[in-house]
């Protein structure tokens, strides 16, 4: 056997060169000199190796310069097209919410790419129809929204928030995957949140909604006002909340098979009372604040609240640690130091890999 | 890697309605793999963001003819190798630039207990095989792995023919799996 052959071969095969000829010859090669086996494995596991992803925030960071550099250039780069795109308004009272619902489209469009700065000059972006606005947070980044109605939004990592085009015209509808605060604008039309488990139905309050699609529940904690909320999955069952109260519905999976299965899996709910800390804060609602705080609760909990927050992916080697309960407050700590402060409370390893950390023993 | 149906999707998205949102996203996409592929012909990280950025001015520039390029994936190195070897030549006053004089560093190859069945003593091996490739070598391989390039793309973007290309890529795995190999040999002594 010419050995440069296999190499070469090799070589064709990882880099998806090889045609199907080259492959059997390969194959056959392989199968004739076993010796081979362990470097080609080897070298496909090595191959198969990803660049470390880079940091998204340095990206976001060269954006920014680079945008400098195309202002600068007059290249016309135009604003953020706008999310919203409202038909042509007749009447008064309509071109009055148009202007606010244009507004808030810069508001929602800095939130959905919070790097961008507007331009000045005079190129307007095609309008291009839409009828669903969607503004999304990635993991690592919170954003607060104003709404046509000026009802507050805060969104939290890992968030998407929608509503559509009628928003504080005929209705209020919105719809949330993910966890959001609300600081809903009193108003005759009421203010709905739909999430995959409950329907929120709302006429002036403040609240949070925490409904996640890999979380275990859907958990709506009311700070002042009154809110309705419906359970999608169980016929329509009714709750009111009252201040201070927060309501968890345990999320049910997906139906699979028969009707009885999913009839047993149907929500568990339970009304609780918010947690206040020493310093006045409310644990559920610090994160608007930019504050993660958490209270006596599992290190597998928390993994996938840091996973969010910082924007990396947490993996345990060891089951146990998952069932640690533990408690803090982070506010201008990265990763690394909120990792450090962790392992004050209880005893483990970690080495941060890029985006990616184990915990060990 | 941007899929290819999607980085259509993009590229449409900005020749059409010159969408800033598409062309942030394939920014952050090309970013950091362009700014190491011209820091290889640059050798000067600082050099090299502002080349990366004078790339994305100069598609931003051109976005109206985007779609009526082949193979945008490879267009974008091609010009990111241009703008690159126009700055190395302006500041050394140089008439050429040769590959021999590439600074490449394998950002994929790395110690991953969890991907890589091989001990540290290994590598260290493997890195140092890493290491010893010539510096042409080691640019080829890292285009064709690290950056998705076929061998043909690779070919047209360094101006080489496709056979180099392939007795590059085979040296590269030769010296690599010779190096992750060795320690068999001796595993199987003991």
């Amino acid at each position: 056997m010419s050995e440069n052959r296999y190499w070469q071969l090799l070589a064709k095969k990882l880099s998806g060169e090889a045609s199907a000829e080259e492959l059997t010859e390969l194959e056959k090669l392989v199968r004739d000199h076993p010796e081979l086996a362990y470097s080609s494995e080897h070298l496909t596991d090595i191959w198969q190796l990803q660049t470390k992803p880079a940091d998204p925030y340095d990206a976001e960071l060269a954006f920014e310069l680079h945008l400098h550099k195309l202002k600068a250039s007059g290249a016309g780069f135009p604003d953020i097209d706008p999310p919203v795109t409202v038909q042509e308004p007749e009447t008064s009272r309509k071109r009055i919410n148009r202007r606010l619902v244009l507004s808030f489209a810069l508001a929602a469009a800095l939130i959905a790419s919070y790097a961008w700065y507007s331009t000045t000059g005079g190129s307007n972006p095609p309008a291009i129809a839409r009828n669903v606005s969607e503004v999304s947070t990635r993991l690592g980044s919170r954003s607060r929204l104003v709404l046509p109605d000026s009802t507050i939004v805060y969104l939290n990592a890992g968030s998407r928030l929608t509503y559509n085009e009628q928003y504080g015209i005929s209705n209020r509808a919105t719809t949330l995957s993910g966890e959001a605060f609300f600081d809903v604008r009193e108003s005759k039309i009421p203010f709905t949140i739909k999430t995959a488990s409950v329907s929120i139905k709302v006429l002036g309050t403040a609240f949070n909604v925490k409904s996640y699609p890999n979380e275990k529940t859907t958990e709506t904690s009311l700070v002042r006002g009154k809110v309705e909320i419906t359970l999608e999955k169980r016929s329509g069952q009714k709750f009111i909340l009252r201040p201070n109260e927060k309501l968890v519905v345990a999320n049910e999976p997906e139906p699979e098979g028969s009707a009885e299965r999913t009839e047993r899996r149907s929500p568990i709910v339970l009304i609780s009372e918010l947690t206040h800390l020493e310093d006045n804060t409310i644990a559920e609602t610090s994160w608007v604040e930019n504050k993660l705080v958490f209270q006596d609760e599992s290190f597998e909990d928390i993994a996938r609240r840091l996973e969010r927050w910082y924007g990396v992916a947490i993996r345990f080697e060891h089951e146990g640690l998952k069932k640690e309960r533990l408690t803090g407050t982070f506010t201008n700590e990265n990763i690394r130091e909120a990792l450090a402060e962790l392992q004050l409370a209880t005893s483990f390893q970690f080495t941060i890999n890029s985006n990616s950390i184990t915990i060990t023993q | 890697m941007v899929p290819a149906p999607l980085l259509h999707k993009l590229i449409n998205r900005i020749a059409l309605y010159d969408d800033p949102i598409a062309y942030k996203e394939i920014f952050v996409q090309y970013h950091a793999r362009l700014v190491n592929f011209s820091q290889s012909i640059t050798g000067s990280k600082e050099s090299s963001e502002e080349v990366v950025s004078d790339v994305f001015l100069k598609i931003w520039t051109m976005r109206a003819n985007l779609p009526r390029i082949e193979n945008f994936h490879l267009y974008i190195y091609i010009i990111t190798k241009n703008l690159s070897i126009n700055r190395v030549l302006q500041q050394k006053k140089e008439k050429v630039f040769s590959l021999d004089d590439a600074v490449v560093d394998l950002k994929s190859i790395y110690l991953d207990p969890e991907q890589l069945l091989i001990t540290a003593e290994m590598y260290k091996k493997l890195r140092l095989a890493v290491d010893g490739l010539p510096p042409k070598c080691r640019l080829i391989f890292k285009l064709v792995k690290e950056d998705g390039l076929k061998y043909r793309e690779v070919a047209e973007l360094l101006g080489l023919s496709l056979k180099t290309i392939e007795n590059q890529m085979t040296i590269a795995l030769k010296k690599l799996g010779q190096s992750v190999s060795f320690d068999l040999s001796k595993k199987a002594l003991n």
